[in-house]
């Protein structure tokens, strides 16, 4: 019987794939929340949760130490973590599809981490358009990529082992 | 085969799907800004408020050290398609409208109206307005609003039959004017189940960015940018200083001033710890507003105080949405709950209700309402007055002016000025009685001492009360009197002038930088220098001992980034 590639037919890659994914996602989250003076829009996710005092006070002392960083690690760096992290799920699902699908959701990943700051530049969106931001996405998306590429080359060899 | 194919494609696509979904809303919840602010250079920034639909308002000009616009200003309105609306070009003086307003309408020309410090007059110095229905006090005093209104798709006759209607609403309970808010949130709450609900909302959001306004004005915060701008002093310090009125006002809210003391001795070491900032950054204030609010914050651990002062801080930063409603419900019960104990903690708390009020103030919608309302039950208001700067007449003399825009529907008793070297100097300071018999008045104020900058404001007495006009403040000056209002048109001043040692320069900058006075004699020697550092856009004030010049005529230059910004001919005179 042909094998038919699929990412995720072992559990030890899509746990791979998954952990990575969440780490990205995490810490990306912990820089916008704690590092970023702003308040984006879910900070009311967390005063939804009810942990909007503990936050305030972490905020409190971690804003302080914003200061010593660089700008592109509190202002560029979060996209550039989700960026890889959308990319990396996305390219770990398709990689080794022969659907034409897989053409589509590729394109999605430039689409969707670039789209935000197009909107941003043509002021259809709020917030800031800004060179470091597209670097970074940049950045994100070929470690996405490439991280994802490599999940799959190891996935294919644990089938090839079966 | 085929079909394994088409089912495993399928589920991939609905795996990416919800990645896809979870992370366009991961990427939308990163959002959240709607008001930006950029610096254009030479002094200049430009402000985009951002509204419901896309529709914006952008703001350029020029800003005073306490961020308030100062000079000439042009406010634009855009469409949700980015259209040009209107466009309005006035000229501000610290953050008030002064003179003659120009509104250009897209297509169909324009309309102008004049200013005197903030307050709507008419151009030809006429005499009061006789006003009538909410709507009409409405569209007389804030027609730069109705504008805003009708940039954002509504007309004349909407905004028109939207204050009849609440009018009519209010109009129908009997009820002393002390009860007035009930009964306007009451009518609010009715008029939100009908189509004016959208003029509610965006009247809501509109009066959120004028309360940010009327935040510039608080003397906590006025005090806070005060102590960045000299290092050596204490909050509670400049407070008791210059803005004694503050501590009066904490009083009732039973704070007394052992308290406050305590309170900034908590708040000064928190400023302290957050580190210098660079007085060179276009943002400088923006960044002492946003220690200021995280000193307060962090001060006031009471789970309410609390919870008030980052939803203020979230407008104030203007990175969530503004939640009006949610903030005006706050509001009240949080000042009512407010416990009489001496914490610094209890000091935060009024210090962020004070702060809280004045979004309550900027609801124009609302001030119409309870205008009309109380001349309609024959309540006398307070008056309406301005202070303005005539001239100087010595060293120890100046004439200032007043003008009483509005007797608030009762005879005035009394006017004239209170003047001091305190900020909103009121009755506790010097006073000075004007006997014209005009609404237009002058008062000579003598006796004052050379070199001191003084504060004064002009007032007026009904009924009802004292009314105070807008703070000016003035440095008296042998040759020439230095009205603060004026400064925007020049560069650089020096006053006294003559002088005997101690002068005081006073400057614009047009942007950041290293900063040098060079004084040379007339024969071109140079025969002081002194480098200021690096000082911040706006305006700057710096005192120098000239004592060891000889007397004589000397020319003075002001150098920012080894550029001359400004020259002025001074005499040292003994």
């Amino acid at each position: 019987m042909k094998r038919i590639p699929f990412a995720f037919s072992s559990g030890t890659s899509f746990l791979r794939v998954f952990i990575l994914s969440i780490l990205a996602i995490i810490t990306g989250g912990i820089i916008y929340i704690l590092l970023r003076p702003s308040e984006p829009v879910f900070f009311d996710w967390i005063k939804f949760a009810g942990s909007e005092n503990l936050l305030l006070n972490v905020r409190h002392h971690s804003l302080s130490l914003g200061q010593f960083l660089p700008e592109w690690f509190i202002y560029s760096l979060p996209n550039s973590l989700w960026a890889l992290s959308y990319s990396l799920i996305i390219t770990a699902i398709w990689w080794n599809s022969k659907s034409r699908l897989k053409f589509f959701w590729m394109a999605s990943i430039p689409v969707l981490v670039f789209g935000f700051e197009v909107f941003q530049y043509l002021e259809i969106l709020n917030g800031t358009f800004c060179i470091p931001d597209i670097v970074f996405g940049v950045l994100g998306i070929l470690a996405g990529i490439a991280l994802g590429i490599k999940t799959n080359k190891i996935n294919s060899y644990e089938k090839d082992m079966v | 085969m085929k079909r394994i194919w088409f089912k495993r494609s399928l589920w991939q696509s609905v795996l990416s799907l919800v990645v896809l979904a979870i992370f366009a809303y991961l990427a939308t919840g990163s959002l959240g800004l709607t008001q930006q602010k950029i610096f254009m250079g030479a002094g200049t920034y430009e402000l985009i408020k951002i509204f419901e639909s896309r529709k914006k308002e952008v703001v350029t000009g020029k800003t005073d050290e306490y961020n308030n616009w100062h000079g000439q200003i042009k406010i634009e309105y855009f469409g949700e398609d980015g259209d040009l609306r209107s466009t309005e070009s006035v000229k501000m003086i610290h953050g008030k409208r002064d003179g003659e307003s120009t509104i250009t309408y897209g297509n169909w020309g324009e309309k102008k109206y004049c200013y005197e410090m903030g307050i709507r007059v008419e151009c030809d110095k006429s005499a009061m307005i006789a006003e009538k229905s909410a709507y009409d006090i409405f569209n007389y005093k804030y027609p730069w609003f109705t504008a805003k209104l009708n940039a954002f798709d509504f007309t004349d006759e909407y905004i028109r039959a939207f204050m009849d209607t609440f009018e009519i609403l209010i109009g129908e309970n009997e009820f002393d004017i002390s009860e007035f808010d009930s009964y306007y949130n009451d009518a609010s709450d009715i008029l939100e189940e009908t189509h004016f609900d959208s003029i509610l909302v965006l009247n809501a959001e509109l009066s959120i960015y004028n309360g940010m306004e009327l935040i510039n004005f608080d003397e906590f915060r006025m005090a806070a940018i005060d102590q960045h701008r000299s290092t050596d002093s204490s909050i509670y310090k400049i407070i008791k200083e210059k803005y004694p009125n503050y501590l009066l006002k904490l009083m009732d809210f039973e704070i007394s001033e052992s308290d406050f003391q305590l309170f900034g001795q908590k708040f000064d070491s928190l400023i302290f710890s957050y580190g210098p900032l660079d007085a060179s950054d276009p943002f400088y204030v923006d960044s002492i507003d946003a220690r200021m609010f995280r000193a307060i914050s962090f001060i006031s651990s009471e789970e309410s105080a609390l919870v008030a002062s980052q939803s203020l801080k979230s407008m104030i930063f203007y990175h969530g949405k503004p939640d009006y409603i949610r903030l005006m419900k706050a509001v009240e019960p949080f000042l009512k709950n407010l416990q009489s104990n001496k914490e610094p903690q209890e000091v935060a708390t009024v210090i962020v209700g004070i702060i809280l009020m004045k979004f309550v103030e900027g609801d124009l919608v609302k001030h119409s309402l309870y205008e009309a309302f109380s001349l309609k039950k024959g309540v006398v208001n307070f008056a309406t007055v301005t202070t303005g700067f005539l001239g100087s007449n010595s060293n120890a003399s100046v004439t200032l002016k007043g003008n009483i825009i509005s007797d608030g529907g009762g005879a005035i008793i009394t006017k004239g000025f209170y003047y001091g070297t305190v900020y909103n100097p009121d009755s506790t300071n010097f006073s000075v009685v004007a006997n014209d018999e005009t609404v237009n008045f002058e008062a000579l104020i003598n006796e004052l001492s050379e070199g001191v900058t003084y504060y004064a404001r002009a007032f007026a007495k009904n009924s009802a009360g004292i009314a105070y006009g807008n703070c000016i403040s003035f440095t008296t000056n042998g040759l020439v009197g230095t009205d603060i209002n004026e400064l925007s048109e020049k560069t650089f001043d020096i006053f006294p002038n003559p002088s005997a040692g101690s002068t005081t320069f006073r400057f614009n900058l047009q942007s950041a930088g290293n900063t040098e006075i060079v004084i040379v004699n007339v024969k071109g020697q140079i025969v002081a220098q002194k480098n200021l550092g690096i000082l911040p856009p706006g305006e700057n004030k710096i005192q120098i001992d000239l004592s060891t010049l000889e007397t004589g005529i000397y020319n003075c230059r002001m150098m920012n980034n080894r550029e001359t910004t400004g020259t002025v001919k001074f005499i040292i005179a003994r």
